[in-house]
C-alpha cells in the first residue's frame, strides 16, 4: 500500500495494488498518475452515472479460494448498454477483473502481456475478422465468439492498472464456452491490447463482504 | 440527468422528454430502454441524456401484475420492472391484424421482467393461465441434471407490446426465432436474434405458487386452460407412489398366501360316493361319521356327478356329532352338450366345490340332499355322486380379490396420464 496526497486538492489517497498505475481522487475526481518519485495529476474523470450495482470500492470477496478486494472500476459503454469492470487486487498479483453486465457476473484475469497475440489466441489479430459462432482457442481452451462490440470507457473510480482515455472507442470480442467459460479479446492492430480469461459466476459464489448497501434491498 | 436519487438502491425518477410525465427507473445502470407509462413513448435511458426512440400518444395498458410489485422466487425478492406481450405462429407482420386472426392460430403470452440487484434478471411468463419462471443461463451449469429434453415447438416470436424498462433494446414488432424443448416441469428455450443466441431454462409454476409469491389472491390470476407444454402431469406424479403402495400390498398378501399354501396340506380326509336311482329316488344320503383333526382350519367339499344334458344339486350339511352344530353349502352341477351347425358345443360343469371356513376338530357327518332333472322325469337310470372332503385347503380367492381391488386405481391414473400427455403433445409441432 502506498499513500499519496492528491496533487490537485491535497486529499489523501492510496494505491493498494502494486500494479495500479493511476487512481481517481475520490474528492475532486482528478486522475492521479503513479510515478517512481511521486504522483502527478492529469485531468479530471467524468462523474459515473448512478447504477444498481451491489458492489463498491472496498468490497472484498473470495473466488475459487482466492481473496480479492475491489479497488477500482471502469464503467464501459457500448451502443446497447453499459457494464462495470471492477479491478480486483489479489494476493497473487494477477490482474483480475470482476465484470458486471446484464445481471451476470464474470471473473476473469488478464493473460500476461505477450508481444504477439497469437501466443494466447490462435488468430492473426491484424487480419482476423471474427464472426459470431466462430470457434477460437484462447489460452488452452476452445471458445465460441458470441459478441462483437465497439466499447468505450465512460468513467472510472478508485485505482486502475491501465490508463484508458474516456470516450476512446476500442473493439471487444466476447467469447464463451458451453460450460460457462468466458473470454474477452481487445485487439489493437497486430496485437491484442488485452486478453481476459475466466468464467461466469454468481453473487453467492463470490462471498462478498462489505457490499454496497442498497436501500430497500 | 435531472432528478437523480442520491440513495443507492432507490429508483431513479426521470421526466419523459416527450410528455414530461414521471418515469421510474428501477434498474439504473442495466436498463437501456424504457417506456413512458403516460404517453407510451419509447425512450433510450442508456445515457444520462434521455432520447426519444419512438414517440407515442397511447395510454399504457394495465398488466395483470403491476410494474413495481415485488415477489419472492428462488428464496429471493424480485421486482417487476418490465412487461411484454408476445406471440408466435402469426403470419408476417405485413398482413393486417384483422386478417391474421382469421388466417392463423396465434399463440400469445405475457412476459414480466423481474430484477434483483444481486441476482440479476428473471422472466415470469403467463400463457393460458400457466406460469413459468425463466432464467437465462450461461453454460450448462444451471440446467437441471439428468433430464432429457424433447423438442416441442419452434417459431418466430413477435413482441406485440412493451411497458416498463429493459436491459436490452426492445420495441414493438421485434422478432426472434425461438425453439422450445421440454422435460416437465422444465422448458429449455433457445432464442436467436440476429447474431445473438440466448438460452433460458424455465420452470413451471402453479398459479397458486405465483399468487403466493406476490402475496395476492389466486382468483386475481387467470384460470388455467388446457395443458402447458412443460406442465408436469399430475397423474404421473401420483402414479409411482400409488404403484409402490399397490405392489407392496400385493407382495405382502402374496407372501402371506404362499406361507399359508405351504403350511396347508389340502389332504383328502374322507370320500363319500353313492348311487341314486332316478325312477324311485332316495334323495337323502347320510355319510358315516369321520374324524376331522388339526385345530381350526377350513374344510372343503368337491363334488362330481355323471350328467348328460341335465343338472344336479347337492345340499350338503356338515353336522358336528358332539354339538349338533350344522353348516350348509349348496353344490350345483350341470352339463349340456350337443351339435349345432356341425359344431360340437358344451356348457356347464359336472363338478362343484364349496368350503366351510374355520372348522374345529372333532367327529362330523355329512348329510347330503340331492336333487336333479333326472329325478323328476320317471325315466330309469341312476346318478352317481362322489364327494371328497378335504382339510386345510389353500384359498386363492382372497388374493385374487385383492389383486382386482388394487389394479383399477393405478390403471385409472395411467389412463389419465396418457390422456394428459396426448393433450400436451397435441400442441407440439
Amino acid at each position: 500500500m502506498r499513500e499519496f496526497a492528491c496533487p490537485a486538492c491535497g486529499a489523501p489517497g492510496t494505491f493498494q495494488s502494486g500494479i495500479s498505475v493511476y487512481a481517481v481522487c475520490a474528492y475532486c475526481r482528478s486522475m492521479v498518475l503513479r510515478r517512481d518519485a511521486g504522483v502527478e495529476a492529469f485531468g479530471k474523470m467524468a462523474v459515473l452515472p448512478p447504477d444498481m450495482s451491489p458492489l463498491q470500492i472496498g468490497s472484498r470477496g473470495v473466488f475459487e479460494g482466492l481473496s480479492f478486494a475491489l479497488v477500482g472500476r471502469h464503467k464501459i459503454g457500448w451502443s446497447d448498454g453499459t457494464w462495470n469492470e471492477w479491478f480486483m487486487a489479489t494476493d497473487d498479483g494477477r490482474k483480475g477483473w470482476l465484470a458486471e453486465a446484464q445481471g451476470f457476473f464474470a471473473v476473469c484475469f488478464e493473460l500476461p502481456w505477450v508481444s504477439d497475440g497469437r501466443t494466447a489466441v490462435n488468430r492473426d489479430l491484424g487480419h482476423w475478422k471474427p464472426v459470431p459462432g466462430e470457434q477460437v482457442n484462447v489460452g488452452l481452451r476452445l471458445f465460441t465468439v458470441v459478441d462483437l462490440k465497439e466499447a468505450m470507457v465512460l468513467g472510472g473510480e478508485g485505482e486502475l492498472p491501465a490508463v484508458t482515455p474516456c470516450g476512446k472507442k476500442y473493439r471487444v470480442i466476447d467469447l464463451e464456452t458451453s460450460d460457462g467459460g468466458f473470454a474477452s479479446i481487445e485487439p489493437a492492430g497486430q496485437q491484442a491490447r488485452r486478453v481476459y480469461l475466466g468464467r461466469y459466476t454468481e453473487w453467492g459464489e463470490l462471498h462478498i463482504e462489505n457490499p454496497r448497501s442498497l436501500e430497500g434491498w | 440527468m435531472a432528478g437523480f436519487s442520491v440513495t443507492p438502491g432507490r429508483p431513479i425518477l426521470l421526466n419523459c422528454p416527450a410528455c414530461g410525465g414521471s418515469i421510474t427507473l428501477r434498474a439504473a445502470g442495466h436498463s437501456v430502454t424504457a417506456v413512458c407509462a403516460y404517453c407510451g413513448s419509447l425512450l433510450d435511458v442508456n445515457r444520462p441524456e434521455l432520447r426519444i426512440i419512438e414517440q407515442s400518444h397511447e395510454a399504457a395498458r394495465r398488466p395483470l401484475i403491476t410494474i413495481g410489485l415485488r415477489a419472492r422466487f428462488e428464496d429471493q425478492p424480485w421486482e417487476v420492472i418490465g412487461y411484454q406481450e408476445k406471440s408466435i405462429g402469426g403470419l408476417a407482420t405485413e398482413v393486417p391484424l384483422m386478417l391474421q386472426t382469421f388466417l392463423s392460430q396465434k399463440d400469445s403470452w405475457q412476459e414480466y421482467l423481474l430484477f434483483n440487484p444481486y441476482h440479476g434478471f428473471r422472466f415470469l411468463s403467463q400463457a393460458d393461465g400457466h406460469w413459468t419462471l425463466h432464467r437465462v443461463v450461461k453454460g450448462a451449469k444451471h440446467l437441471p441434471k439428468n433430464q432429457i429434453f424433447q423438442r416441442f415447438s419452434a417459431g418466430m416470436a413477435t413482441v406485440d407490446y412493451v411497458l416498463g424498462e429493459f436491459y436490452w433494446r426492445v420495441k414493438k414488432g421485434d422478432r426472434a426465432q425461438i425453439s422450445d424443448s421440454i422435460a416437465p416441469p422444465y422448458v429449455l428455450s433457445v432464442e436467436k436474434t440476429g447474431d445473438e443466441i440466448n438460452t433460458a431454462i424455465g420452470t413451471y409454476l402453479a398459479a397458486t405458487e405465483v399468487a403466493a409469491a406476490f402475496g395476492m389472491d389466486r382468483n386475481r390470476l387467470p384460470k388455467t386452460r388446457g395443458v402447458a407444454p412443460h406442465q408436469p402431469s399430475p397423474f404421473a406424479a401420483r402414479l409411482p407412489g400409488i404403484l409402490r403402495i399397490a405392489l407392496a400390498a400385493l407382495a405382502i398378501a402374496t407372501a402371506i398366501q404362499l406361507l399359508q399354501a405351504f403350511g396347508s396340506d389340502g389332504k383328502v380326509i374322507h370320500t363319500e360316493s353313492f348311487d341314486i336311482a332316478t325312477e324311485t329316488p332316495e334323495l337323502t344320503h347320510v355319510s358315516p361319521p369321520f374324524g376331522v383333526a388339526g385345530g381350526s382350519a377350513n374344510l372343503c367339499l368337491a363334488s362330481q356327478v355323471n350328467l348328460d344334458n341335465d343338472w344336479a344339486e347337492l345340499e350338503a350339511s356338515l353336522v358336528n356329532e358332539a354339538t349338533g352344530e350344522t353348516r350348509t353349502a349348496t353344490l350345483g352341477m350341470e352339463y349340456y352338450s350337443g351339435i349345432e351347425d356341425d359344431e360340437r358345443w358344451s356348457e356347464g360343469n359336472p363338478r362343484a366345490s364349496a368350503c366351510f371356513p374355520a372348522v374345529s376338530q372333532g367327529m362330523y357327518r355329512l348329510v347330503l340332499e340331492a336333487d336333479g332333472g333326472a329325478f323328476h322325469t320317471g325315466q330309469p337310470g341312476s346318478r352317481f355322486f362322489m364327494v371328497e372332503v378335504k382339510r386345510d385347503v389353500p384359498i386363492w380367492s382372497n388374493w385374487t380379490a385383492l389383486l382386482l381391488a388394487l389394479l383399477p386405481y393405478p390403471g385409472y391414473l395411467w389412463l389419465r396420464h396418457r390422456g394428459f400427455e396426448s393433450a400436451r403433445w397435441s400442441g407440439a409441432e
